[in-house]
């Protein structure tokens, strides 16, 4: 037996067995472009070496700032053959945001494409100096190519260039793999680090709970920095099985999903909700044969019971599985959806394997069934901490008692939960400002803080509205200071510059006054219920 | 019989005010791709079809709601035209 195949510690080594056992086999399939395994294996190779000889150190952050593409999985592999760690950036911006991400994680080489240039143009101005600007299509030369871009490549001429081999580094399985941004409650994004170990200990019990074989076809519809990827990518590679990363602008139009789930014949499905409710809605399914779908998996928000009966009718030979788990955990509970007779929310269910979950009330102490508390979470799939925030980590990553008087960290995730008689958990709400919106997770304090920014703004709110399909809508009221006059274009512009699109409320009002509680406090209960009058 | 060029103003008018997020940004052109510009994403898209229901008085079939139908300016005031002329063709 060849020594390599033993070796499953890396994410990489998921593509490495994978090429070993059959390197014909289609490992992924986007926009017309396919790559075997043994294909994907020796271009991650020369983009590792690339790397390499571009002065990339073990540990360095490279960012990924393109749509989905069959490159996508040479850019990640590469980066993580380099023993580097990936940092997917949403390819549409806002550009701040990409800026702050850039600087906040010190990535000095970033990989992207021709079709961003203009981003990049405004990313340049405001990121700290870049060392490498990889095109991964061609080398749409950036004009007069700004000396802050540092050394400009295209990766179809590059790769040629390269010498052959695979670097070999000393890398080991708790080292970080990759860091994903979510919505910080502060105004800033804030990245979650995660490792090998964190990533391979959900893909080890996804692989066999699902039990994924070679001949598996899976979605991939989240971005790729949203978490869910983890699981499309490296459950996929680990499986042998093949991936189809969903272009991006084909997301919106739920017939052209349907299509796409059809023409590629795919056996397993994982997205938000929100997702599979447009596609329900939109999707004019009864026209597709969608037969081939065996599991369909979902996370990132409440599934309403009225459109979960919706798709058990539409796909009645599905198995269907609702995950848990912020990104800080991976996924850490399951529940395998059976029957749905009372009109109750599923329950977000029990631990995986190697994931130890536990509900504390007030008191510290595990809740019995009927009480509410915290869902707590530790064990190996449990994140690193925030890049380069330590006081953030510490407000959530606290010492837990361990056996034996060790301690050991415990992922406090500000999510509120009860528990059945049978032992499964049920989402409850949040203890803090975060809500989900069609899927992402959004801190209101970060639209706060953005709005605050404005000059004309004296005091600002944002409220979450619930909502059946969404999840929630999002509502902000604004305080303008005594000499401004503001206009919801102006308020608009001035998000859309500093906020993903998801981020920017659908709702803006002006008044004079926020509404206060007796004891001065904010009353968003009132805003959440009426408008405001100014 | 409504002119192909007020049709596109029209849509061109609402897009900018009410789907547009960012207003400082340039024109829009008819060929520029309404995805990129961020303009239509899943809610954004739904929008736009309600509003080209409402406006013209002609219903958008699910079948019809495809990038080559949406993907720019150019192609929704192409689809609606056909829809109006096809309109006042049965009446």
């Amino acid at each position: 037996m060849n020594p390599q195949i033993n070796k499953n510690f890396l994410l990489q080594h998921l593509l490495t067995s994978g090429a070993l056992r059959d390197p014909d086999a289609m490992a992924v399939v986007c926009r017309g472009a396919r790559l075997t395994y043994g294909q994907l294996e020796r271009s991650s190779d020369r983009m590792a070496r690339l790397l390499c000889e571009e002065g990339v150190r073990p540990g360095d952050r490279v960012g990924i700032f393109f749509p989905k593409s069959a490159e996508t999985l040479t850019a990640i592999f590469g980066i993580l053959k380099a023993g580097a760690v990936y940092v997917p950036i949403d390819p549409k911006g806002p550009a701040q945001r990409a800026a702050y991400i850039i600087r906040d994680c010190g990535i000095q080489v970033l990989l992207t494409a021709a079709k961003q240039k203009s981003l990049l143009t405004q990313i340049l101005r405001e990121a700290a100096p870049l060392r490498l600007l990889l095109f991964m299509d061609t080398a749409a030369s950036m004009e007069s190519t700004d000396s802050r871009s540092g050394r400009v490549l295209a990766w179809p001429e590059a790769q040629a260039a390269v010498t052959e081999g695979r670097p070999d580094l000393p890398t080991i399985h708790t080292d970080l793999a990759y860091i994903l941004y979510t919505s910080g409650s502060t105004g800033r994004p804030k990245g979650v680090m995660l490792s090998h170990l964190n990533a391979m200990t959900f893909v080890d019990w996804a692989v066999s709970y699902f039990e994924l074989r070679p001949k598996d076809r899976l979605s991939n519809h989240a971005p790729m920095h949203f978490d869910l990827s983890v699981f499309d990518l490296f459950a996929s590679f680990k499986a042998g099985a093949s991936v189809f990363p969903i272009p991006e602008e084909i997301t919106f139009f739920p017939i052209q999903v349907a299509q796409f789930i059809q023409d590629h014949r795919l056996t397993v499905w994982y997205s938000v909700p929100s997702a599979l409710i447009q596609l329900l809605q939109h999707g004019e399914l009864q026209r597709f044969d969608l037969s081939g779908l065996r599991s369909v998996l979902f996370a990132g928000e409440v599934f309403p019971v009225k459109y979960l009966r919706m798709l058990k009718a539409a796909l009645p030979a599905a198995k269907l599985f609702n995950l848990y788990g912020p990104t800080e955990t991976n996924v850490c509970t399951v529940h395998p959806v059976q029957d749905l007779a009372a009109d109750q929310a599923i329950p977000i269910g029990k631990a995986c394997a190697n994931a130890a979950v536990v509900a504390m009330n007030e008191n510290n102490e595990p809740i019995q069934a009927g009480e509410t508390g915290e869902l707590c979470v530790s064990g190996p799939t449990v994140m690193k901490g925030y890049w380069g925030h330590p006081d953030l980590t510490a407000a959530v990553l606290v010492p837990g008692p361990a056996e034996g008087g060790g301690t050991e960290s415990v992922y406090r995730t500000g999510d509120l939960v009860t528990i059945n008689e049978k032992g499964e958990y049920l989402f409850i709400g949040r203890r803090d400002h975060m809500i989900k919106s069609r899927g992402f997770r959004i801190e209101l304090g970060e639209i706060e803080a953005a709005l605050v920014d404005h000059p004309g703004v004296q005091e600002a709110a944002v409220v979450a509205i619930p909502d059946e399909e969404a999840g929630n809508r999002i509502k902000a009221v604004i305080v303008p200071t005594a000499v401004a006059t503001l206009t919801r274009e102006e308020i608009e512009t001035h998000c859309a510059k500093r906020l993903p699109r998801y981020m920017i409320p659908e709702i803006i009002e002006f008044c004079k006054a926020l509404p206060r509680t007796s004891t001065g406090k904010m009353d968003k209960t009132i805003l959440v219920k009426e408008t405001v009058r100014s | 019989m409504m002119d192909s060029a007020i049709i596109e103003e029209k849509i061109k008018t609402y897009i900018m005010t009410d789907l547009a997020r960012d207003h400082s940004g340039s024109d829009l052109k008819r060929d520029e791709s309404l995805i990129d510009r961020g303009i239509i994403d899943s809610l954004g898209l739904f929008k736009l079809i309600a509003f080209i229901e409402e406006e013209f008085g002609v219903a958008v079939e699910p079948q019809e709601v495809r990038t080559d139908n949406f993907e720019t300016l150019a192609m929704v005031s192409d689809l609606v035209g056909k829809k109006i002329a096809r309109k006042s063709a049965r009446s």
